[in-house]
């Protein structure tokens, strides 16, 4: 019998975790199955809530006990060789972004460093963030993706999707992605 | 600009100390063996995936496998973190990512346009060569003693330096402001709104300090823009006045120099420094009359007014787009919203700069996509 690989990394952008993190519990999870997957967010996210406050007030819930405990606990931290290939993949990319003049934020470069170092799939809602991913051959996956990936797995419960569209109906304007996750959601 | 390989670093024999060969790298990276012939003989340029695995495989970052001929110059980005911490890599790489934004944006602005600043020559950064300079300014411009952010906003926009207002908190990491300075000569000031009145009136004129003196460099430079701020906001005059005043007041000075502050709109450690430069030009260095700092500090902290600049002028809670826009043009009197919409037509909805509007600005992601949303439909 063949020995079971370590699984996937799977890592959340800021905007994917902030969006999701809530209607899903827990959120950072490993999704069984063949492949099997693991969800993470990297160290910059907590960093980024940290230095801003509207970041804090918007997403409230993040900052409670059982949120924080999670990400902690979730966190992918690449070690040893993984960490210098991200701090390589960062050099490569930063320098890609500058030069294409591609508006990509310090965590999101830093996101796709670390999901080129472990392989992993970086789930983002960015189009410069995906376009980038392809330059650089990273994986990437929307949040629907997520979601319905997630739902195959039986980690999201259709009750766990409405409450995600509700939850994002109390905003005035729903991005594009969530307007996707609706209309899958009336077609199941 | 030119890029190539950096032939030091990619060559027949750095692979071989490698273990390596043409071989093996094209095994590794897919692929054949004369196109990494051509790029040892520099012919040809690794496509961005090959490069940066090319990049892992020999354990180097982009700076050392490549080298660019001819590049553009690049904005200078100056900040002071909070209490003086030192800047770490993280903190230039976020400043980094600011300017490459700021410069995007800035093509679509008409800032800079302004007229152009005189700077001084052979400026000192000590506080009487500061305060000359701020008296001189003050007369120059014909700005009241006692002055007010709209004073200060009106010299920004008068010599064509825009503000860009941001929501960073009130433990930021990039302290109070940000000055972006672009290779075309345009400067952009990005201000912190979560900065206490005082300290946010203080900030503006540092930054005023770091314009009119630009042959200064590091810490000489924020000292002067320091001792600057510190004599155009409250002017030595007054210090001395205060000063004066000192042994009738005994112990009552420390609430003199927090009601003085007030009146001045400046914060109490302010006042006292100035004090302090008024007890050197009385020569009393020995036998100081000062209170003590932590007396100054303790009942400034007693009697402190923690109202941010944003809560002054958008009351608690997130302003909406709308709001944030009209008071950044009304009051910062700032053409950045204006350039963020034109860019925003060019880059098209299908690629909103979201992560980057929420990072300089200090918004949410899902506020800075409500600000691009409102932008957009304006125009």
């Amino acid at each position: 019998m063949a020995k079971k690989g370590l699984p996937t990394v799977i890592l959340l952008d800021s905007c994917t975790y902030f969006r999701l993190g809530r209607s899903f519990r827990p959120m950072l999870t490993r999704l069984d199955g063949d492949p099997e997957y693991v969800l993470k967010v990297i160290a910059e996210l907590d960093r980024e809530f940290a230095k801003n406050p509207r970041l804090q007030t918007k997403f409230w819930w993040a900052r409670g006990a059982e949120h924080a405990e999670e990400r902690a606990s979730n966190r992918y931290t690449p070690s040893g060789r993984k960490a210098k290939d991200a701090d390589i993949a960062f050099s490569f990319i930063s320098q890609h972004v500058k030069d294409e003049h591609i508006q990509l934020s310090l965590v999101d470069m830093r996101v796709l460093s670390a999901g080129y170092a472990c392989k992993g799939i970086v789930v983002t809602d960015d189009k410069a963030m995906q376009s980038v991913a392809d330059m650089f051959g990273i994986r990437w996956r929307n949040s629907l993706g997520l979601i319905q990936l997630m739902y195959e797995r039986e980690r999201a419960t259709l009750d766990d999707i409405d409450g995600l569209i509700d939850y994002w109906r109390e905003f005035d304007d729903m991005p594009t992605s969530m307007l996707n996750i609706k209309k899958w959601r009336s077609s199941l | 600009m030119e890029v190539k390989l950096n032939p030091n670093v990619f060559n027949a024999e750095a692979l071989q100390a490698k273990g390596l060969n043409a071989s093996a790298v094209a095994k590794s990276l897919g692929v054949s063996r004369e196109c990494v012939s051509k790029w040892l003989g520099g012919e040809s340029l690794p496509k961005p995936d090959k490069l940066l695995a090319l990049g892992v495989l020999l354990g180097v970052a982009y700076g050392e496998l490549v080298v660019r001929f001819g590049d553009v110059a690049t904005p200078v980005v100056n900040f002071r973190r909070k209490q003086n911490r030192v800047q770490d890599a993280e903190d230039e790489q976020a400043c980094d990512a600011f300017a490459t934004f700021i410069q995007q944006v800035s093509r679509y602005s008409q800032a800079g346009s302004g007229l152009t600043i005189a700077p001084l020559s052979n400026p000192r950064s000590d506080y009487d060569y500061a305060a000359m300079a701020a008296d001189f300014f003050r007369r120059q411009l014909n700005l009241p003693q006692k002055i007010e952010s709209r004073d200060l906003v009106r010299w920004f926009k008068l010599f064509g330096i825009n503000l860009i207002p941001a929501f960073w908190g009130d433990k930021q990491y990039y302290g109070n402001a940000l000055r972006v300075s672009l290779p075309k000569g345009a400067t952009w000031v990005v201000l912190n709104l979560d900065s206490k009145v005082c300290d946010f009136l203080f900030w503006m004129a540092h930054e005023i300090g770091h314009s009119i003196a630009p042959g200064l460099e590091g810490s000489e430079s924020e000292k002067f823009a320091d001792n600057f701020a510190n004599a155009l906001l409250f002017p030595p005059l007054e210090a001395d006045a205060l000063y004066a005043r000192l042994p009738s007041l005994r112990g009552a000075a420390v609430g003199a120099i927090v009601r003085k502050a007030k009146e001045w709109n400046v914060s109490p450690y302010t006042v006292l420094t100035a004090l302090r430069f008024a007890e050197k030009r009385h020569g009393k260095d020995n036998k100081s009359s000062l209170p003590p700092d932590g007396a100054v500090m303790a009942a400034a902290r007693r009697s402190a007014d923690d109202t941010t600049v944003a809560e002054r002028v958008f009351g608690k809670g997130m302003p909406s787009p709308e709001e944030f826009v009209k008071q950044g043009e009304q009051w910062l009197m700032t053409e950045f919203f204006a350039a963020l919409a034109a860019y925003l037509v060019k880059l098209g909805l299908d690629n909103m700069p979201i992560g980057s509007v929420a990072h300089l600005l200090g918004l949410s992601p899902d506020d800075a996509y409500g600000l691009i949303m409102y932008l957009s439909k304006r125009g």
